[in-house]
């Protein structure tokens, strides 16, 4: 079922490059990073650390490293790590080729070494960095991370018997006689013989081109018996998952599925008020529906998928955070169409959703797809979970009622009168407001009991728990200045746009900006200029419609 | 008059149009006091904002407001049930906060494995003097600073003899050892090495434990008191001597490897007896012990000759390890010397210090104050003077050595860099620097916390710290073990642990208990948190605790309920969902 399901999403997409051959060798189970999974996922992770790019020269990131592996020299020599700092390219100067340096330059220059050695240095008495040296100490660990691949010295292959949980042997060990002289302290000569021959096998077939599936299958095969021969036992299953996981890529199919939907349902949605639907407008209604949920499914069985494989739920990173709250932005909208048949905030939410999803499947350094094992004080704990999943469950209701601010401000600058559109939208707006802060007030406190649980205080002005606390005021001061009189209909509509200003603090500034605070765990970097920039743009943009929603009501009594 | 204005102030605080001022002043406070936070660090935050007087009238005026506008809308009707709960979880929770504000106690404690620990570390900065006989100790509490801090404070006044004077803060600051032309110190001289991956300056001092040599890896760099003498190559006998150096007397004692051991002989004309306890013709350092490899291998070489032995004397039982190639050894390795000050050499002829050489470059103090080089040189043992600003060629691969300065009698003076609240530079330290007063005289002292410092004062010395105040548990914990474990094929924790024994005498309670990520340990109101770890390669792991107690908590629960009920009361009975 899973298979055929791939089988049919790859060939539409026209991902199916008729290579079985590099896809069997995707699946050897390796062990990288803390723990074990496919040689796909690492591939992934390792050509995105490398490049900077999910695919380089448009190639699959296992052809990559195939490539690299086959002619460490060669491969070494191209123009691999990107040096997109201007400062530390104008230094670098006519070294970079297309925004690019050969890492064996980098590893080899001695002038250039000796700068890296002064930064490294100064990191290591964790003294200040300039961004300069921060950008010099990135370029040389790509550089060596793509040596240790290109050489062969990570990821982990074969576990040593009696030891599983220690470092695996790398490749490198199926390529030297050294090599092979070590791995017979651990397997059968022959079995090792065969894989190491099956191995050379390989990187012969990547240099004359191509990788067909009998010689993959060989050498997978013989990975697979030496473990079996010393009683190491792993569980395919779960390297299988992700495998699955990772080609289904369900994420990106989610939000081609909202845009789907969204486009399909304006002929339903722009049809002139009070004009009954014609049989086509209603068709494509019908299939808006159908593929708003097919992406809401996709996307939920990607979630279950990704907990399947990390073992924990999905939420100890920013992705993962971006992932669920899109997620959420959807659930709500799917109970309000089925409770009150609103398809005004569905097709909200699914722009909305399919915005984060963009945002997360487009940035991958700065919002890494990994999974990764969890620090310490966040394993296996229900308040943790529960804390985390009500936050970011709040972040999801203003994410939604921000999109249908932007509706309201839109609808208003358009129209000032009530419609029933507007009319509907404004009394969701404030019901996904409440439940907002609801979710963002418990979660707060249940943050504050797990802090007390696990840190021994239940608040101590930590910034992230600080800026959760000025979103929700941010919230209240919008639904009190209601109350007061301050705030229309119009005024709620800009105020839940301006308060969302909050929620993007506390859950992407705090960790990529301010990097300040216990909440290290979810610490990383990049992006902030856009983020500023897009920000900027949008209250622009709320700022010309609310001037022009004046003039209107000014000369529209 | 006095009416309406009451009467205005009574309007005021029960508008809703104050509490979204309020609200909207306090996102501008906290969203500065995170800025400040992130700039300048947690306790900066906290003393100019969270822990400030002003900030807890801002709040109070906020529960006041609360409370108003609740009380406003009396009598409550059934309606009115969401939000007076809300309202009334808002104020309680509050309450608790203000609780936990004056009454909680936060603290660290570490302890090493083995050790057993009653007091904990609260982040309360205090100035301590010990009196000369150590019999009274005086604490003074610090005035708290936020950033770097120059001027001058008069603080806690009327406490003890004493009068203490803040003159310089700094929250963090670089420790700078500097060498100065001083009568009757130390030669020390400061050396570059430099070449390939190396690029290292230090300072060499004469006769200190921590700056014997500057060490690179299997290669060093030492300023030492005399010249390796290579001897006669042909006298290979097993005639080894044991030399004891005391005072300025030599005792020399010979030793076989075939002695029965342990061997207990007195030291002629002295008031030390020696037992000897081992003898290693190949000693080798495994798993932190000295063992002898001979012994596995059967080999009756002298590979590298060693002797342990334990020393007793009037008042002192001391254990000796010496190393017939590296009698520097316990110098360059930053040993303390032995209360006793003898010094223990094992001499085996053919085999000597010269044998180690060739990976060591020897400066030597001659007797005219002039600085001489002994390093190998194209395979030989050359010995020459050298003046600063030489630069010398070693045979070691493209590595050069320069005598940047040379001071012949120098004493170390620490010169104190104020570095960013936020730094995370190694060696960084708090520092203050205080005048002391006692009577008309004054001293001033520089002080680093957690490092005391003697002051004299009238001609009598007190030790004077800045730390950090202790106080007492109740009861006392041992740490009896500490657990990590890593994620597969990495160094990365997963999870740590400590086995603990609670021992509370008072009330005649001995427990065990198991400390680890999220699973405290909870005793009379104390709950004791599993924070962090220390591990070094030569120390027993120390286990980093935090402790607490909140008495404002359950009020901080209670309210949170309320409130969260409150607010999905409203929700409830919102006319969107009704409808």
């Amino acid at each position: 079922m899973k298979k055929m399901l791939l089988g049919i999403l790859f060939c539409c997409a026209g991902v199916c490059l008729g290579s079985e051959g590099i896809s069997i060798l995707e699946e050897i189970p390796v062990q990288e990073g803390g723990r074990v999974k496919p040689m796909l996922s690492f591939a992934n992770e390792v050509t995105l650390y490398i490049t900077g790019k999910h695919q380089f020269q448009g190639k699959p990131p296992m052809v990559t490293i195939l490539e690299w592996l086959a002619n460490p020299e060669a491969s070494a020599q191209q123009p691999i790590i990107p040096v997109a700092y201007l400062e530390l390219q104008a230094e670098l100067g006519d070294h970079v080729i297309d925004g690019r340096i050969a890492p064996e330059w980098v590893l080899g220059d001695r002038a250039f070494a000796q700068t890296v050695e002064a930064a490294a240095a100064k990191q290591r008495k964790r003294g200040e960095l300039t961004t300069f040296e921060e950008k010099l100490l990135e370029v040389h660990e790509r550089a060596i991370v793509f040596a240790t691949v290109a050489q062969g010295l990570t990821p982990g292959v074969l576990a040593k018997p009696d030891h599983p949980q220690e470092s695996w042997m790398p490749l490198h060990f199926l390529a030297s006689r050294e090599g092979a002289r070590a791995l017979s302290q651990y397997y059968p000569a022959a079995e090792a013989q065969q894989a190491t021959a099956a191995f050379q096998g390989v990187l012969g077939a990547v240099r004359d081109g191509s990788v067909d599936a009998a010689q993959a299958e060989l050498f997978v095969t013989s990975l697979r018996e030496m473990a079996e021969a010393s009683d190491v036992a792993l569980d395919y299953t779960v390297i299988d998952t992700e495998v699955f996981y990772l080609r289904l890529r369900p994420f990106h199919q989610a939000w081609l599925l909202y845009l789907a939907s969204f486009l399909f349902s304006l002929p339903m949605v722009l049809r002139r008020q009070g004009r009954a639907a014609t049989p086509w407008r209603k068709g494509f209604g019908w299939l808006a529906t159908i593929l708003f949920l097919l992406g809401f499914g996709i996307q939920a069985y990607g979630i279950y998928l990704r907990t399947i494989i990390a073992g924990r739920p999905p939420v100890s990173n920013m992705y993962e955070s971006i992932i669920w709250v899109s997620w959420v932005v959807a659930l709500f909208s799917t109970v309000y169409y089925f409770v009150w048949k609103s398809l005004y905030v569905r097709n909200v939410a699914a722009l909305v959703a399919a915005f984060i999803l963009i945002l997360a499947d487009k940035f991958p350094v700065v919002f890494s797809p990994a999974i990764s094992p969890l620090v310490p004080v966040l394993r296996s704990n229900l308040w943790l979970t529960v804390h985390v999943l009500t936050i970011t469950m709040s972040y999801g209701a203003f994410a939604l009622a921000w999109g249908l601010g932007h509706a309201l401000v839109f609808d208003y600058a358009v129209r000032p009168n009530k419609s029933e559109r507007t009319r509907e939208l404004q009394g969701f707006l404030h019901m996904t407001l409440l439940v907002g802060v609801v979710l963002l007030a418990a979660g707060t406190i249940l943050g504050g009991v797990w802090a007390n649980y696990s840190w021994g205080r239940f608040w101590g002005w930590d910034p992230k728990e600080t800026w959760a606390l000025i979103a929700l005021l941010g919230y209240l001061a919008v639904l009190h200045g209601r109350y007061a009189g301050w705030l229309g209909d119009f005024g709620i509509a800009v105020g839940s746009i301006l308060a969302f200003l909050g929620v993007v603090v506390a859950w992407y500034g705090v960790n990529y900006v301010m990097a300040a605070g216990l909440h290290s765990y979810g610490f990383g970097g990049g992006g902030g200029s856009y983020v500023v920039l897009v920000a900027a743009l949008d209250l622009m943009l709320v700022g010309a419609l609310a001037t022009r929603y004046r003039m209107l009501t000014k000369t529209v009594p | 008059m006095f009416s309406t204005m009451l009467n205005r102030l009574y309007r005021l605080l029960i508008s809703v149009k104050l509490a979204v001022a309020l609200i909207i002043v306090i996102m501008a406070v906290l969203a500065t006091g995170t800025m400040i936070e992130s700039l300048q660090g947690a306790a900066a935050a906290k003393i100019i904002v969270y822990n400030s007087l002003w900030f807890s009238v801002l709040i109070l005026f906020l529960a006041l407001n609360v409370l108003s506008v609740a009380l406003s809308r009396l009598p409550w009707k059934k309606r009115h049930l969401g939000f007076v709960m809300t309202h009334l979880g808002i104020l309680m929770l509050l309450g608790g906060a203000l609780i936990s504000r004056y009454y909680m106690i936060e603290g660290q404690m570490a302890i090493s494995k083995g050790e057993t620990e009653a007091f904990i570390t609260l982040p309360e900065p205090l100035v301590q003097v010990q009196s000369p006989d150590k019999g009274k100790i005086w604490a003074f509490r610090l005035p708290q600073k936020a950033f770097t801090w120059e001027g001058s404070e008069v603080f806690d006044e009327g406490r003890g003899p004493f009068s203490l004077e803040l003159l310089n803060f700094y929250p963090k600051a670089e420790v700078v050892e500097k060498y100065k032309p001083t009568p009757g110190g130390s030669a020390a001289i400061l050396v570059k090495v430099h070449g390939g991956v190396i690029d290292h300056e230090g300072w060499l001092v004469q006769g200190d434990p921590h700056k014997g040599a500057l060490e690179m890896g299997p290669a060093r760099v030492l300023l030492a008191k005399d010249l390796i003498t290579a001897s006669p190559e042909d006298s290979i006998a097993e005639d080894n001597v044991l030399a004891f150096e005391i005072g300025d007397k030599t005792v020399e004692v010979p030793v076989t490897a075939e002695m029965a051991l342990p061997a207990t002989f007195a030291l002629e004309n002295t008031e030390y007896t020696v037992t000897l306890l081992a003898v290693f013709r190949h000693g080798v350092v495994a798993e932190g012990k000295l063992i002898d490899q001979a012994v596995n291998t059967g080999s009756e070489a002298w590979v590298n000759p060693a002797v342990k032995l334990r020393l007793e004397g009037p008042g002192i039982v001391e254990e000796h390890t010496a190393f017939a190639k590296f009698p520097d050894f316990p110098t360059i390795h930053g040993q303390e010397p032995k209360p006793s000050g003898v010094k223990v050499g094992f001499i085996v002829p053919g085999v000597d210090a010269a044998q180690a050489s060739d990976r060591e470059i020897r400066f030597v103090v001659g007797d005219g104050g002039n600085v001489n080089v002994q390093m190998q040189r194209e395979g030989k043992l050359i010995t020459q003077e050298v003046t600063p600003g030489e630069t010398l060629a070693t045979d070691w691969k493209g590595v050069s050595l320069e005598v940047v300065e040379y001071i012949p009698s120098a004493q170390k003076e620490l010169v104190f860099i104020p570095l960013s609240n936020i730094s995370e530079l190694e060696g960084a330290a708090s520092v203050i620097r205080l005048n002391i007063g006692r009577g008309d005289e004054k001293t001033a002292v520089w002080l680093r916390l957690g490092t005391p410092e003697t002051v004299n004062l009238g001609g009598e010395p007190y030790l004077v710290a800045y730390t950090m105040k202790r106080i007492p548990l109740g009861f006392k914990l041992k740490l009896e073990n500490f657990l990590k474990t890593d994620y597969p094929g990495t160094r990365n924790p997963a999870a740590f642990a400590s086995d603990v024994i609670l021992t509370d005498a008072m009330h005649g309670v001995t427990q065990e208990a198991h400390i680890s990520m999220n699973e405290p340990l909870d005793y009379r109101g104390f709950k004791i948190y599993q924070s962090g770890y220390l591990q070094g390669s030569n120390e027993p792991d120390v286990s980093i605790f935090a402790v607490s107690r909140d008495p404002g908590i359950w009020l901080t629960y209670l309210g949170s309920i309320v409130m969260v009920l409150g607010i999905l009361v409203m929700i409830i009975a919102s006319k969107q969902v009704r409808s």
